[in-house]
């Protein structure tokens, strides 16, 4: 299959409004609430929060992968102006893995421990591509010799549990590029690891992302991680987007309150002896505050919050969800911190 | 500073059972001298199979040493007791990575909490006030006493085990990746509880943890483990000198800093050799086989844990010439 070549400049993935729910027992949980974000061919986006804040699903939704009875109930997923959403669960199989690949937390999971890593390979290339096996074991051979495998024509003949995590992990990245996707999904693809392994990992997505063009976004909670790799960043809490921007920016600038309480949380930002911890924990996503979610941890609160915030633009490419960044342009210096001893 | 707990020589083996006599063993801890001083927290650093779990385990008495000797405020510690025996006896506590795991899914958090307290022989009456004041220490809601684990967040459980840990005022926590699976603003929240407490109450901590940024915020020595050995040894706030065995300094450089600036101008230092097995160890250095400025001495003998300054203990031969010997390979060194 022939792909179109991303564009210059243009994204090879748009998604708008995108809201995935969940129905519980407790009512209907809104996992991703209206997320919209670009990407480009080359770039790298980190999508940063919590456990539960949605990052997970949001990845998940653009493979068509959310679990039953977790369902897509608006919004568009275009992957070169093509909207995933229309597409039969046959044409999403096709997409998925050859258009838009995606990587996983755990390697020894995503793979059968029943047959050879080669076998599993060339699977992948025949699935989506009209090759002999031949030609899909050489393209297999080529890939994992591509992403660092020593002896890939060796190790073809290995079972999943013959290779170590990283190893593994470097498989599975294999897998994903076999068919030459224009975006990658890597769902936290380091954090089962160790971290000098961990640090292998990095520089070879980042490679691909440079060398190839490829479109990456990357799910974590690790801080350290959007800033090595990223070119933009997406925090997300109780299933909005609450900041958006560059990730300098970011760093240097952060303009939501929970942005700045994620900065403040690391360990290794920290000079005194203890650490700026934000108080109380995420809300309910079945028992959400109406106005803005954060509201109840913030230590910048005012009337206002709570009314429900937008995504305000407080200059170029840079988006904030709150009331206080967007009438002050920023957050208020003598940050009256919403910090304290956690209860 | 007295001294609370001291290894001599301590050697945890582990024989591999499918393998039948010859089978292979597994040196987990391997010849680790280490002493604790009262009111300190040590930090213990490594990557997993380092060990490091293995030692703490050891530390509170629930792993018989293969070889060498626990001392405990001075005494001995007998060696033919049952495990769990020595960390009561000791007052020794661990808390461990997955919370929800050590709480008991059908029991409610207060009955959990008490189980220190019930192993006592506390009365009924007594035992509900001190479950009581343990959780206000802890930060969790009195409310939460008579709710099941599973009602609780990853935070709440962790508080809670911590609480239990706390129950029967010990001398030593030995905290074993307890705030690896937490959240980002959570593990915040439950760092800072444990420094009060450290504060507020003479209880000292084992530190274990495969974050090195976690373990230097917590700690005021850090040891860094390497398959089974301790490979430097060091005050945590001695800025000057900063960890200078080379793996110390891969595993630092390693870790992504969240500062997207310094990130830009740092080249992190990748291992590329095999790392070797536990169960056949290479002859020298145990790190030679992915030590980037190794010498052929180091794949013949193995370095000694040596004093370097009057903070910090290392066992390499090459010691403070990381940098130079780095460079000289013609890649850039990695900016810390």
């Amino acid at each position: 299959m022939a792909k179109p070549q991303a564009q210059q400049g243009g994204p090879v993935l748009a998604v708008r409004d995108l809201v995935t729910v969940y129905p519980t027992r407790l009512g209907a949980i809104t996992a991703v609430d209206n997320v919209s974000f670009e990407l480009r061919a080359g770039e790298v986006l980190g999508i940063v929060g919590d456990s539960g804040s949605g990052k997970t699903t949001l990845a998940r939704s653009l493979l068509g992968l959310v679990s039953a009875p977790g369902r897509i109930v608006s919004g568009k997923i275009l992957l070169h102006d093509q909207n995933l959403l229309t597409l039969t669960p046959e044409q999403m199989r096709q997409v998925r893995g050859s258009e838009i690949a995606m990587i996983f937390q755990n390697p020894i999971r995503s793979f059968h421990p029943g047959f050879t890593i080669g076998r599993q390979l060339i699977e992948a290339v025949t699935r989506h591509q009209r090759v002999s096996r031949r030609a899909a074991r050489e393209k297999a051979i080529e890939t994992l010799s591509w992403v660092g495998m020593p002896d890939p024509a060796l190790r073809m003949k290995n079972h999943p549990h013959q290779f170590s995590g990283g190893m593994l992990q470097r498989v599975m990245i294999a897998m994903s590029l076999l068919n030459d996707p224009a975006v990658l999904v890597a769902d936290e693809p380091t954090t089962a690891l160790d971290v000098t392994i961990q640090a292998q990992i990095l520089e070879l997505v980042q490679r691909l992302a440079l060398d190839r063009g490829l479109g990456v976004i990357l799910v974590t909670h690790n801080l350290g991680m959007v800033a090595s790799l990223c070119d933009r960043v997406m925090v997300m809490y109780a299933g909005q987007v609450v900041e958006e921007s560059s990730v300098d920016d970011l760093f240097a600038r952060p303009s939501h309150p929970y942005t700045v309480g994620l900065l403040d949380s690391q360990p290794d930002r920290v000079t005194g002896s203890r650490l700026e911890a934000m108080a109380g924990a995420s809300p309910q996503m079945f028992a959400l505050p109406t106005g803005c979610r954060f509201e109840p941890r913030c230590g910048f609160a005012e009337s206002e919050c709570l009314q429900p915030p937008q995504l305000w633009k407080i200059s170029t490419g840079h988006n904030v969800r709150c009331w206080v960044s967007k009438r002050h342009g920023r957050l208020p210096v003598p940050a009256d911190t919403g910090t304290e001893r956690a209860k | 500073m007295a001294t609370l707990v001291r290894l001599e020589g301590v050697s945890v083996h582990f024989r591999l059972r499918n393998q039948g006599q010859r089978g292979g063993i597994v040196r987990a801890v391997d010849e680790v001298d280490l002493t604790i001083d009262e009111g300190e927290v040590l930090g213990i650093v490594g990557e997993s199979g380092c060990g490091k779990t293995t030692l703490g385990r050891t530390i509170v008495g629930l792993q018989k040493p293969t070889y060498g000797d626990v001392i405990v405020r001075g005494k001995k510690r007998s060696l033919r007791q049952r495990p769990g025996a020595n960390a009561q006896e000791d007052g020794f506590q661990m808390v461990y990575q997955d919370a929800a795991g050590s709480l008991n899914p059908w029991k409610r958090i207060g009955w959990s909490i008490a189980e220190p307290l019930r192993n006592e022989g506390m009365p009924k009456l007594a035992m509900r006030d001190r479950v009581l004041e343990l959780l206000e220490q802890v930060g969790l809601p009195d409310a939460l006493i008579d709710q099941y684990p599973g009602e609780l967040s990853g935070g709440q459980q962790q508080r809670a085990a911590i609480a239990r840990a706390l129950a029967g005022r010990p001398r030593l926590i030995v905290l074993d990746e307890a705030v690896s699976s937490l959240d980002m603003s959570t593990q915040a929240q439950v760092l800072n509880l444990l420094k009060d407490l450290a504060d507020r109450h003479s209880v000292n901590y084992v530190f274990i943890s495969h974050d090195i940024a976690a373990v230097d915020f917590m700690s005021d020595r850090v040891a860094v483990m390497y398959l089974g050995k301790i490979v430097e040894l060091e005050d945590a706030h001695d800025k000057k000198n900063p960890l200078v065995h080379p793996y110390s300094i891969t595993l630092r450089s390693a870790v992504p800093v969240p500062d997207p600036v310094v990130e830009r101008h740092r080249n992190r230092i990748v291992l590329s050799g095999p790392v070797a097995g536990a169960t056949d160890l290479p002859p020298g250095c145990r790190f030679h086989t992915r030590c980037p400025i190794a010498q052929p001495r180091c794949s013949e003998t193995e370095p000694e844990l040596v004093k370097v300054s009057a903070t910090s203990r290392v066992a390499c031969f090459f010691a403070g010439e990381f940098e130079s010997r780095y460079s000289a390979t013609g890649t850039g060194l990695a900016g810390r």
